[in-house]
């Protein structure tokens, strides 16, 4: 490589610490780190000179901003581009043809070097166990980010060898982009100092002036482009494994193979920035061990709880660090309220101790801090210098020794495993071979000091049975890290992905999880008021909570729809059984039901929420029954322990029922079922998304008493739903700045919603776009993309909100 | 295109390819482009940010996990640049056989999404030949965009190209969507093309939205052609009689509006009148309220104004525009004939009750809120309530300056001249003199210096001039102000005799 040939300080720096470093998993960092100090410095003063050539595009502005504030190797990389384009274009002679190939934008205007490509050839595993050779040619600019994204944006700890097998694959083509950069005349210097950032500083204020083509250009990113006199790695900061204590050595020697192995590996590990990824390691594993731990305990008990089954649906599909503290809190208090008796039993006990007490406290826990650091620090930032690894090691590592230093109790649960012939024990780093009292009933298993047997498959598996042998031969236990439901993905204390669809295992997950959501159906004549109403609660919770993780319904934010809860609260005694609420397409309905469901029960009416698009058969009463887990072979009016009436109604709130993949036999079987059972004492509220009239649908006219009218277009329709229909239409102006002023004076809101401007000034400035506010949701996208701006910039024509929003999103 | 971006875009590729809107995040794992995205469960990978974002929503069905879009309107756009994509090198039956045989719910709007993403880059030639295949619904808003970017004339003329029904018959709808954005000025611009197009105007052509195009020609006319022509119709009694009646109907209200917006108060009454416009069906009554009725009441003819307010009210009790101008009719009886007090009560409940109204469905920034303020002000200067009146006409007069970001428009003129009148009446002569000049410029924007509106700032600066103590420019003006009046009001009008007699006193005196 040639580091020589005066590079900017940006670049050269995490350079030279590359090539003074031997961990050639931290060389894949540094690559990293020289990539993005070359796009934060050649971007800045692009910008900079597209700023005064009048260069930057409005779609690249919303970018540009994002990269002031949060920056990532990919978007510097296309906005880089862009600004080149539009240069070129422009046909500004500041361009610099080196770095437009570069960054493999070729010129319409200039000449420019020949842009080179390289090809990598991969080896990769794909999920049916496949060896698949994958080829790529690009420039090596584009094939950098993509070595970057794949193995080192994800956190992986990948072990010495494999790191440099990585890197030996990527070294000729980091070579190739140096060397292009090389031929780059940028002419870089301190603002400050005055000096040169190619040769003579050792430091960055931050404040940087690009000298080129005779003009010189200033440009300030203190955040971004300061950097402190280099300390080389090696000087300060010696490499060396930690001398263990006793309390180490317990753990190594006691413990669970998946925790003590990756803790004794950060111990012995002598490069404190890889030190500090198996940190982040034995980490996710403690979580795994506490958050598989609390599943199996559910899995393998006969309880059915509804909360831990969405819980496990929520979090443990797809789970990131968070989500397994999530689902820890919901199931170990859930287990706890259904008395469950724990095989472990200590478990509860120590989250509470860890976690519960603290959190209520201080509202903060070791386990909160850990993942903190690991988000700040692990994520998408650049290698930390060696002291600032030390630094963090030390507040961070004893963090998490405290925790496992409580969590004494795992050594008492041995972790056994076997296959046809041996028997292994899974406890301490060395795996060793044992013989077994008895045959175990699964082959991966926990037993207590009274050789009580519990199952943890299939979230700890081994290797062997589901793996080929490239992966079977480094990874000793595979436990669990995700699951698609044809697919679980899981990881190795040694590091090694593995992902399979063997059904054994995964068929075995989803059978549990059929199972726990599988209830016997009881009769609704031998349920109770008290389990009817838990039955109603423990629905209605599950319908809110998925429209709260889906974002459709916002807690704490709902802007009054005045006219349709007035028709909807005066409709509870009437006769006709269903409310048919046509509703235009964001207009709130879903806010509107999930609103009335409060409103309903808070009069102490019984209700049933439900979705549309969630519905496995278009029958409402088969919905009914598996929603309530009722046998179907009774109605509704053989519950003997509470009685509807007309006045006193049980309520069914249906939201989208147009989205129900068969909508209009669904609808059918709801004007069958109200036929049945006519009176007004079981009522239907029914919402159902259309553009116009002639979208909704039909029905005779004989079924015109349960239909409840609320239309004042009643004598001009033939459909009887079109005149009969409440017309939910968007917000009008006054419930607009309503629900404006709403979201910018709510001090609550987390997610900032404050423009700098008043929805009047909006309206002024441009009526077209102030009027799409009228959907709740484009006002709040609206409010988010526009937090701390001014009036957005007049760009001709129509400006639609899904275009400020897509610009917003894309240039993350 | 940036990471989110990709996963973005190959979502929507892959709805669009399996024709559903939403996909198993297994089959995800294995693809090409975004398979490491869709696998990670990193916090900052681009595929989790999108769902942490609530961009896209993971749920599961039967154990199997599946992605969707969150927001239907999101990904019909995302959609729209995949389509945008998929349609280059192909011409407009590639959008055809979209539409027709993809079953992905929310195709169709992906494709009007990718056709606003083509006028943006200057494509229009699907559009214009999805209009001539007959797809004009969802070429509708890509052509007021394209429109609104654009060199409106060179579009149009584009359009109309290879001329079909439905060129025309669009055109009408972009009219449409400009005037309910407020883009007045790209209303003006698709006229004065089809006034430069037509070169003279014809009452007799077949294809209805022509015609009714056509009619905009009318503006242009000098005011002895346009009499001319007014009266020709007139006495034919004959017109449009080819088209169905509701279109006829159109037509001659259309026809209605041009002699309203030139002043000619009396011959719109006679047009109204030959074409018993006054006895058509309410909603065309309503929809032309404002121009049936002004005549009428500048003729002093409020039995019949009434009478229509009457015929209207049972099914627009509720319409706020409707209510405003009925309201008119009650003030201006009170002020120019009846004096009565029930008539201004009525007035002034008319004005509330559409003002509340206004709130809702326009806004309080809405030009329809300024014509309620302006009438609400007005009524409060004739019950003497001056404070109040100021206050409100302020009102009116900002949201039409902020509007037009211009302090010299012709819709402030009234207004200008409203609050005139009401700082004479508490003897604050000289802004009330500054705000006549202010108001005559506004004015004299639009109409000419002898429309019988131009008669009102000359009555009213003659007061004011009075009550300075200035009695020659008192007289000079309340001359002019008779001198139209008697012009195009005639000699027997109520306002030109009361007019006459102001003079004779100002003389006397």
């Amino acid at each position: 490589m040639n580091s020589n040939c005066g590079l900017p300080l940006h670049v050269s720096s995490p350079l030279e610490r590359l090539e003074n470093t031997k961990s050639h998993f931290k060389k894949l960092h540094l690559i990293s780190d020289v990539l993005l100090g070359c796009f934060r410095l050649y971007g800045h003063a692009l910008i900079k000179i597209s700023e005064s050539e009048g260069a930057i595009k409005d779609s690249l502005e919303q970018t540009i901003l994002t990269l002031q504030q949060k920056d990532n190797h990919g978007l510097w990389s296309t906005t880089i581009s862009g600004l080149i384009q539009e240069l070129d274009k422009k046909k500004s002679i500041l361009i610099s043809p080196e770095l437009a190939t570069l960054f493999g934008v070729t010129l319409r205007n200039f000449k420019q070097p020949s842009i080179k490509r390289a090809t990598v050839r991969n080896t990769v595993i794909d999920g049916k166990g496949q060896k698949q050779l994958v080829e790529v040619t690009n420039t090596p600019l584009e094939l950098l980010i993509n070595f970057r994204n794949k193995y080192v944006g994800h956190g992986t700890v990948y072990s010495e060898s494999e790191s440099k097998q990585i890197f030996e694959i990527y070294e000729p083509i980091f070579s190739t982009f140096i060397d292009s950069l090389c031929a780059c005349s940028f002419q870089f210097k301190d603002a400050v100092s005055g000096l040169s950032l190619h040769s003579s500083s050792q430091s960055c204020s931050g404040l940087v002036v690009l000298d080129y083509h005779e003009q010189s250009f200033s440009f300030a990113a203190p955040e971004q482009l300061a950097i402190e006199a280099i300390q080389l790695d090696s000087v300060n900061a010696q490499n060396s494994s930690i001398s263990l204590d006793v309390l180490d050595t317990r753990i190594i020697e006691s413990y669970p193979y998946f925790l003590a192995h990756p803790y004794k590996r950060a111990l012995e590990e002598e490069d404190n920035f890889k030190r500090l990824h198996l940190l982040k390691e034995v980490f996710l594993n403690y979580l795994k061990y506490l958050g598989l731990l609390t599943a199996s305990e559910y899995f393998n008990s006969d309880l059915k709880i509804g909360e831990i089954n969405r819980a496990f649906k929520n979090f443990l599909y797809r789970p990131q660090f968070g989500h397994w503290n999530a689902f820890m809190r919901s199931a170990i208090h859930a287990l706890n309220e259904n008395g469950h008796q724990w095989f472990v039993k200590e478990l509860p006990g120590y989250y509470d101790e860890v976690e519960t007490q603290p959190y209520a406290a201080v509202s903060e826990s070791s386990i909160g801090k850990l993942i903190s650091f690991r988000n700040h620090y692990l994520g998408h930032s650049t290698v930390p210098s060696e002291e600032k690894c030390i630094a963090l090691w030390q507040e961070n590592f004893g963090i998490l020794k405290d925790l496992l230093v409580k969590l004494d109790f795992c050594k008492n649960y041995t972790i056994v495993s076997s296959d046809k012939t041996v028997s292994w024990r899974l406890m301490g780093d060395e795996i060793t071979q044992v013989n077994l009292r008895k045959k175990l009933k699964s082959n991966v298993a926990m037993l207590n000091a009274e050789n009580e047997e519990f199952s943890i498959v299939p979230f700890f598996i081994l290797p062997g049975e589901y793996f080929i042998k490239e992966v079977s031969e480094r990874a000793k236990l595979m436990v669990y890290e995700q699951n698609t439901g044809s697919r679980i993905v899981f990881f190795s204390p040694e590091s090694v992905h593995g992902e399979t669809n063997n059904e054994k295992v995964l068929e075995q997950l989803n059978l549990m999880i059929r199972e726990k959501e599988k209830q016997e159906p009881v009769s609704i004549k031998d349920l109770d008021e008290v389990r009817w109403k838990a039955v109603l609660k423990e629905n209605n919770e599950a319908t809110i909570q998925s429209l709260l993780s889906e974002k459709k319904v916002i807690k704490g934010i709902y802007q009054e729809r005045q006219d349709a809860e007035v028709a909807l609260r005066s409709w509870v005694g009437a006769r006709a059984g269903l409310f048919f609420l046509a509703a235009e397409a964001g207009s709130g309905k879903t806010n509107l039901l999930v609103e009335m469901n409060r409103q309903y029960a808070e009069r102490g009416l019984d209700t049933i929420l439900l979705r549309g698009n969630r519905f496995r058969t278009p029958s409402i009463w088969e919905e009914l029954c598996y929603r309530l887990n009722l046998t179907d072979d009774r109605s509704l009016e053989e519950a003997g322990f509470v009685k509807y009436e007309q006045e006193n109604p049980l309520m069914i709130l249906i939201d989208g029922a147009n989205e129900n993949s068969n909508s209009i036999a669904l609808f059918e079987s709801i004007i069958e079922f109200l036929e049945r059972h006519k009176g007004g004492h079981i009522k239907i509220v029914l919402s159902w998304r259309v553009n116009t009239k002639s979208e909704l649908p039909q029905t005779d006219e004989k079924h015109e008493s349960i239909i409840y009218s609320d239309s004042k277009d009643a004598d001009r329709e033939d459909n009887i739903i079109a005149r009969s229909c409440h017309w939910l239409k968007p917000l009008n102006k006054v419930e607009v700045e309503g629900a404006w002023n709403k979201y910018v004076n709510d001090k609550q809101d987390k997610v900032r919603r404050k423009p700098n401007f008043s929805y009047e000034e909006l309206t002024y400035h441009d009526r077209s776009l102030s009027d799409q506010l009228d959907n709740p949701l484009l006002l709040r996208l609206f409010l988010e993309l526009n937090n701390g701006k001014g009036l957005p910039k007049s760009r001709g024509g129509f400006i639609s909100i899904w275009t400020l929003y897509h610009e917003k999103l894309i240039s993350q | 295109m940036t990471n989110n971006q990709l996963v973005l875009y190959r979502l929507a590729e892959l709805m669009l390819e399996v024709e559903k809107h939403y996909l198993p995040v297994d089959a995800l794992f294995e693809d090409e482009l975004i398979g490491d995205f869709a696998k990670s469960i990193q916090i900052d990978s681009p595929y989790q940010q999108m769902l942490l974002e609530g961009v896209l929503t993971e749920s599961v069905r039967d154990e199997k996990l599946f992605v969707s879009f969150t927001v239907e309107g999101y990904f019909h756009f995302v959609l729209g640049n995949v389509i945008f994509d998929q349609s280059k090198e192909k011409d407009h039956t590639y959008f055809i056989e979209l539409l027709q045989n993809n079953h992905l719910n929310g195709v169709k709007e992906g494709v009007e999404h990718c056709l606003i993403r083509a006028t943006r880059r200057g494509q229009f030639e699907a559009i214009f030949k999805l209009i001539d295949s007959g797809k004009t619904e969802i070429c509708i808003i890509p052509l007021a965009t394209a429109c609104g970017i654009g060199k409106v004339h060179e579009i149009l003329k584009e359009l109309i190209e290879h001329e079909s029904d439905e060129d025309y018959a669009i055109v009408n709808e972009v009219i449409s969507v400009f005037r309910d954005n407020g883009k007045l000025s790209l209303v003006q611009e698709v006229f004065s093309f089809f006034v430069e197009l037509f070169k003279t105007i014809n009452i007799d052509d077949q294809n209805f939205y022509r015609q009714k195009l056509k009619l905009h020609l009318l503006r242009d006319l000098e005011e002895e052609a346009f009499i001319s022509l007014i009266e020709s119709i007139i006495t034919a009694n004959s017109c449009f009689e080819s088209f169905y009646a509701d279109q006829r109907l159109e037509l001659l209200f259309e026809i209605n509006t041009s002699i309203v917006d030139k002043g000619l108060l009396h011959l719109a009454y006679q047009f109204a009148k030959q074409f018993e416009l006054y006895q058509v069906d309410v909603n065309f009554i309503r929809d032309n309220y404002y121009n049936l009725i002004y005549p009428l009441l500048e003729m002093g003819l409020f039995e019949v104004a009434e009478a229509c307010y009457l015929k209207c009210e049972p099914l627009n009790s509720e319409n706020a525009i409707f209510l405003n101008w009925s309201g008119f009719i009650y003030q201006s009886w009170y002020e120019l004939k009846s004096g009565e007090a029930h008539h201004i009560a009525k007035g002034l409940e008319l004005y509330q009750r559409s003002s509340e109204l206004l709130d809702t469905e326009y806004g309080k920034y809405s030009i329809q809120k300024y014509q309620n303020l302006e009438n609400i002000g007005y009524t409060c200067s004739l019950l003497k309530d001056y404070e109040k009146s100021i206050e409100v006409l302020n009102q009116a007069i900002d949201i039409v300056a902020k509007t037009y970001r211009a302090k010299i428009v012709y819709r402030l003129g009234n207004l200008y001249e409203m609050l005139a009148v009401t700082f004479n009446a508490v003897g604050r002569y000289k802004e009330a003199l500054d705000l006549t000049f202010l108001s005559d410029d506004c004015k004299l924007l639009q109409i000419s210096a002898d429309s019988p509106e131009m008669a009102w700032n000359h009555f009213d600066r003659s007061e004011i001039y009075q009550n300075l103590g200035d009695k020659e420019k008192s007289i000079e003006e309340m001359t002019s102000a008779y001198n139209i009046r008697q012009k195009s009001l005639g000699e027997e009008n109520g306002l030109t005799i009361q007019t006459k007699e102001a003079l004779n006193q100002l003389i006397k005196a």
